[in-house]
């Protein structure tokens, strides 16, 4: 068999099948750093919204020990937004695909994976705080004395434990949502640059 | 807007790529509307940067490829009338009809990456043009395509 001629054939027959669709520059983009801007997007609205929140209940509860909790976790929480807020805009949705094959693969791959490990990072550190912050407040409706509450040996205990046990339950969860969103497509692309840099 | 106006008339012109590399790499009939806007989009997007060095059918092409291949695709299963064993079977004899349908198949048979480098080949890319377009170095890119050749032809012979 002639490969060109049978490939002239190809590209004039079955390979110019039309695909539905209008020349349209304004359609949003499904591409997976485009949807990584999104999830950066309503990250934000959540901790925006987190923040709403804290800032009431730091005028609903009034014992002081509450109180220095909920500060430290809005200022988490700024923390938190701010650098989701810088993340946001330092994505480019304008990739360079005019580039080689190998370096737009391994930019989409790295870009992705670390904007990934800095969301667990931060969420790792978020936890606690806001663990320990839901505890006090918990125990201050519940007891309504948190300073003779927090006296006893075993409350203690049991914060200590909650945070063990809950932290990286959260990290883990949050691990796996990511693995969920985009293990599959991070693991394509990382196949294709294996693929390009195998020697054969 | 002269621009757009310009970018579209272009993108009109060479529908034919857009509709060859989804073809060749989509299974899906969304994934192929998706993947043709998103094409286009992200062309549009790098259109700036087109300094016109290269033809714009062979920039357009490299971006074709680099966005189907960076998109998030659905499992591209394999269709029973797509069976390069079953082709021969139910058919019987060879006829050029046929030979084209089997190219197709073991083409599509073959992994992303060999599929990307045998495609431009036969479209008369040279080896130094491949291997700018894929960024691999021009003798791995010839020996890549020697061995990919060899898989192919094998794949047609058998059949």
């Amino acid at each position: 068999m002639d490969l060109r001629e049978a490939w002239k054939a190809l590209e004039t027959d079955k390979l110019q099948k039309p695909v539905l669709g209008a020349i349209d520059v304004r359609k949003t983009s499904k591409h997976p750093i485009q949807k990584l801007k999104y999830l950066y997007k309503i990250s934000i609205g959540f901790a925006i919204v987190f923040l709403a929140g804290f800032i009431i209940l730091l005028f609903v509860f009034q014992e002081p020990l509450v109180k220095g909790c909920l500060v430290l976790v809005i200022l988490s929480y700024v923390f938190f937004l701010m650098t989701n807020v810088s993340m946001y805009k330092k994505i480019k949705v304008e990739l360079p695909m005019d580039q080689s094959l190998k370096a737009i693969l391994t930019h989409t791959h790295d870009f992705i994976s670390s904007n990934i490990r800095f969301q667990e990072r931060v969420a790792l550190f978020l936890y606690p705080i806001a663990g320990t912050a839901g505890f006090f407040m918990g125990g201050s409706v519940g007891s309504g004395d948190l300073e003779r509450m927090l006296q006893e040996k075993v409350v203690i205990i049991i914060l200590i434990v909650v945070l063990i046990i809950l932290t990286p339950l959260c990290y883990f969860l949050a691990k796996w949502m990511y693995k969920i969103s985009y293990g599959k497509s991070l693991a394509e692309l990382k196949a294709l640059i294996i693929e390009l840099e195998r020697p054969d | 807007m002269v621009l757009e106006r310009e970018f579209t008339e272009l993108i009109d012109q060479n529908r034919g790529i857009l509709y060859k590399v989804i073809r060749l790499y989509v299974r899906h009939e969304e994934d192929e509307r998706d993947l043709f806007q998103e094409i286009i989009l992200q062309a549009w997007r790098s259109y700036p940067n087109f300094k016109g060095n290269s033809k714009f059918s062979t920039w357009l092409y490299r971006v074709a490829l680099n966005t189907v291949l960076t998109f998030k695709r659905r499992p591209q299963l394999v269709v029973a009338h797509e069976d390069l064993t079953l082709l021969r079977a139910t058919t019987g004899e060879k006829n050029p009809k046929e030979e084209t349908e089997a190219l197709y198949i073991a083409i599509r048979e073959l992994n992303e990456i060999d599929r990307m480098i045998v495609t431009l080949h036969l479209d008369g890319y040279e080896n130094e043009e491949i291997a700018d377009i894929a960024g691999l170095t021009k003798n791995n890119t010839a020996v890549k395509l020697h061995r990919i050749k060899e898989a192919l032809m094998k794949k047609l012979k058998a059949y």
